[in-house]
């Protein structure tokens, strides 16, 4: 069984890389903003789905990462210096939130991302001659290795395979444990004598950290920024990407993202409407599929092994 | 080993805990005994550090540790069961000892690889407690009284001077009372753990416990040995009064 | 800045802090009794408006019309809160917070899109009513005669909650259920009834604000989104479930902007969320916690 799910991942991970032969650049657009988009995905689902916290706001982090690159190298900054500059900022970002968040729970932890979030989105909105306002920045540069779609597909591709590597690593490292034992239930981890604010910090930090290294690869993928990557819908719109996919898996939150990316792009062909497409799948998910895609696939199996056993 | 000196706390303007000191001595087996409200999870609430006492102090051997936070206290040697089972139900028994494992050997902040040094612990505890059966099961679907013992199993993997159990009996069937009552005592005599533990049904706390301290409506009314228990007047009329 | 401007701008900022009372009084007596964070509350005010519209070019513009209008489009909204509860929520007590939420949300989505089909993707506005239009004056300061509007709506809010939560039987189960669940469990009261009606009342409060909020608005398919975040951290900061405090964290909100209009105009949109971010690190669970 372990092994079988290792020659799968390899060939889908090798036909990821062979994919600009087959496929035209439009489809490669594509694929990049899964790639994007499912690391952003996972970067929130380690505090939300392992962490149990309410991160409302995930989108700050991808956003002054994106901007951070964006406004250095508009001033002349090096472009390398810059792609590094931007998690940089991100994790600065939610360490000064962390300290603060980590002191409430529940609604009001959720509560207070979303004002520190909108808080950070307004100063961006309205700072004009720093951020360029509601227009953004459009074309920013990017070093010269990555010129044509194909470089740019496959460093979006590279950034996400390292990116979650890493994040499943820590997962099921001892920090991962105490991380997902905090989320379940605080007081018995402070009662095993785990610092649970400590271990909340840790969790954000690093959350932020990733979700920054997907703010360089939205920038990669879109070569422009908007303050509407971080306004409060990008947040909600992750979210339901993550419970689609399911949020207590680890490959829920990419499940997700490939399923709604492409409905999204296919369904953008024949309609405006896509939004009410993406609440109706998300009204369905809720009531019947609580546990998402992949969840749901593995309680499936996980019944029928056991009802295999039964009879043994 | 532990000293409960002067401890009072109160809600609003109910008087949950008055004045209460009593010790507990080291190495051996202290029960707290008294009907439902008497203030025993009161006070395991304080001297585990989820409450603050309004006055008094709890002195850990020498130290004081009146006040300070509950994973500070439990680091200090201090373990803890609760009445009804509170563990992460959808980590595994073997995950949910380990974690506590993890803790105590300080390699929370590892981030990765694993801890082998805590898994050895975590398997010779599953052993010890006879778990090996539901090791890789999500707790959440654990009969109520293996959660009862995997509770027990939790505390022992912070490696702690000191046990309290809240309730260790409550809502198991009688069958497996006793099966229960051979663990605590195993733990006191071969793992040389101090336990202080409350119940409300006082029969099975006299075969084990060394010394009994008797509580009802915030009070102390008695500290000494089961003997003298059964022998004081306060006691059989204020507590044992009802079922003799 | 000289008195008359002080006392304008802070009449301004109190009738804002009682519209943003009347949006906030509802999603705080569905997040106290369902312990639901709803956030098609601002779906459910944006249909208020659009309602508003509607109604109007039906009714014309006359005062009456307006004020029946109003009437109408609020509770035409507490129906489509029946329905939502009746329909999806009602399934999700006492599942995990996160669901619920999301719950809601879909219905953002889904009223948002719908909105767009049924009146299209512009802007509308509905005039304001003869009775309204023009100002009075206050200690030698201006203030628009609609401000008042929203002076009334708050206040009326104020008066027919406080009846409905202390005067009422439903309404005093409504307050047991937000402080102490387990306790109204145990007596055997069935809360379904509680629930559905403070769902209801929460929709009506919406939709009301909605359409009060019409005439002094672009009515549009995206009016919900920014004023429901703004609604949100008014209830966080009154204390979740607590009415009297989202007053009071309402009032605030509304002066603070309304003078940080007059003192840094180019920030002004910052402000809530500074004070909001402020209030939650000093009084993380309101501000009339302890």
């Amino acid at each position: 069984m372990r092994f079988d799910k290792k020659i799968g991942m390899l060939l889908i991970i090798t036909a990821a890389f062979l994919a600009p032969l087959v496929l035209g650049s439009y489809s490669i657009l594509v694929l990049s903003e899964i790639f994007v988009t499912a690391l952003f995905a996972l970067s929130l689902n380690f505090v939300l789905g392992y962490g149990g916290m309410l991160q409302f706001h995930q989108a700050v982090f991808l956003g002054v990462s994106a901007y951070a690159y964006a406004l250095f190298v508009l001033h002349n900054g090096s472009l390398i210096v810059g792609a590094i500059l931007g998690p940089i900022i991100a994790v600065l970002f939610g360490t000064v939130m962390g300290v603060f968040l980590v002191r409430l729970s529940g609604i009001y932890f959720g509560m207070l991302t979303l004002a520190l979030g909108q808080l950070v989105w307004a100063v961006v909105f309205r700072w004009y001659s720093f951020t360029g306002g509601g227009n953004g920045i459009p074309s920013i540069p990017l070093p010269g290795f990555l010129s044509t779609s194909t470089e740019r597909y496959e460093a979006t591709l590279i950034i996400f395979l390292v990116s979650a590597f890493l994040l499943y690593k820590i997962i099921n490292s001892p920090f991962g444990l105490l991380l997902r034992a905090t989320g379940e239930n605080d007081t018995r981890a402070e009662s095993i004598g785990a610092n649970t604010k400590t271990i909340r910090l840790a969790g954000l930090i690093l959350s932020s950290f990733f979700a920054g290294i997907s703010g360089i690869s939205y920038v990669i993928y879109s070569q422009s920024v908007s303050p509407d990557i971080l306004y409060w819908k990008k947040s909600a719109e992750i979210l339901v990407i993550c419970l689609v996919g399911g949020i207590y898996t680890f490959s829920g939150p990419i499940i997700g993202s490939v399923v709604i990316v492409l409905i999204t792009t296919i369904a953008s062909q024949y309609t405006e409407h896509i939004a009410f497409i993406l609440g109706i799948i998300l009204l369905v998910s809720v009531l019947f599929m609580p546990e998402g895609i992949v969840g749901s696939i593995k309680k499936r199996i996980g019944d029928r092994i056991a009802a295999d056993k039964k009879y043994k | 080993m532990l000293q409960i000196k002067n401890i009072s706390k109160s809600f609003d303007k109910f008087l949950a805990l008055s004045n209460i000191s009593f010790n507990a001595p080291t190495g051996k087996i202290t029960a707290i005994i008294g009907p439902n409200g008497a203030g025993k999870s009161t006070l395991f609430n304080i001297i585990s550090g989820h409450l603050k006492p309004d006055g008094g102090k709890i002195i850990l051997k020498d130290k004081d540790i009146t006040g300070l936070a509950p994973h500070a206290i439990s680091s200090l040697g201090i373990g803890r069961t609760f009445q009804i089972p509170s563990l992460f139900p959808k980590l595994t028994v073997k995950e949910n000892i380990m974690a506590a494992s993890i803790v105590h050997n300080r390699t929370t902040f590892k981030f990765f690889g694993l801890d082998s040094k805590s898994e050895i612990v975590t398997d010779s505890i599953i052993d010890k407690m006879n778990l090996s059966e539901f090791s890789g099961t999500p707790v959440g679907s654990l009969p109520y009284g293996v959660g009862k013992e995997l509770e027990i199993a939790i505390a022992i993997a912070t490696d702690p001077k000191l046990l309290l159990m809240d309730e260790p009996t409550a809502g198991i069937p009688k069958t497996e009372v006793g099966q229960i009552i051979k663990k605590i005592k195993d733990l006191c005599e071969l793992e040389n753990i101090t336990v202080l533990f409350t119940e409300h049904d006082i029969s099975f706390v006299l075969s084990i416990a060394s010394k009994i301290v008797v509580m009802n409506y915030g009070e102390l009314i008695f500290e000494g040995t089961p003997e003298e228990a059964m022998k004081s007047s306060d006691v059989k009329e204020i507590y044992l009064g009802k079922d003799a | 800045m000289d008195l008359s401007t002080v006392v304008s701008y802070l009449l301004i900022g109190i009738s804002r802090g009682m519209f943003y009372f009347v949006l906030a009084a509802g999603l705080t007596l569905i997040l106290g009794v369902l312990k639901i964070i709803n956030f098609a509350h601002g779906s459910l005010y944006m249909l208020g408006a659009f309602f508003m519209y509607t109604l109007i070019g039906i009714m014309g513009k006359g005062t009456g019309a307006f004020f029946l209008s109003a009437a109408a489009a609020a509770i035409a909204v507490g129906f489509i809160s029946l329905a939502i509860e009746q329909l999806f929520l009602k399934h999700l007590y006492g599942k995990e917070h996160l669901m619920q939420m999301l719950l809601t949300y879909s219905l953002v989505l889904i009223f948002g899109d719908s909105i767009e089909m049924i009146w299209g993707t512009g802007y509308h506005t509905v005039a304001m009513p003869k009775l309204l239009t023009g100002s009075y004056s206050f200690l030698g300061a201006y203030i628009a005669k609609f401000y008042l509007l929203f002076l009334i709506s708050g206040l009326l809010t104020v008066i027919l909650l406080w009846l409905y939560l202390y005067k009422t039987k439903l309404g005093k189960i409504a307050r047991a259920v937000a402080t102490n669940r387990s306790m109204v469990d145990a007596l055997g009261i069935n809360a379904d009834a509680t629930f559905m009606y403070a769902f209801i009342i929460g929709g009506i409060l919406a939709g009301l604000g909605g359409a009060i909020a019409s005439p002094a608005v672009n009515i549009t398919s995206q009016m919900g989104d920014s004023i429901i975040i703004k609604v949100f951290l008014v209830v966080t900061v009154g204390g979740l479930g607590n009415i009297w405090g989202s007053l009071i964290a309402a009032l605030i909100f509304g002066i603070s902007e309304s003078f940080g209009v007059l003192i840094f105009p180019r920030f002004e949109l910052v402000v809530p969320f500074v004070i909001a971010a402020i209030a939650l690190i000093l009084r993380p669970r309101g501000i009339l916690s302890k």
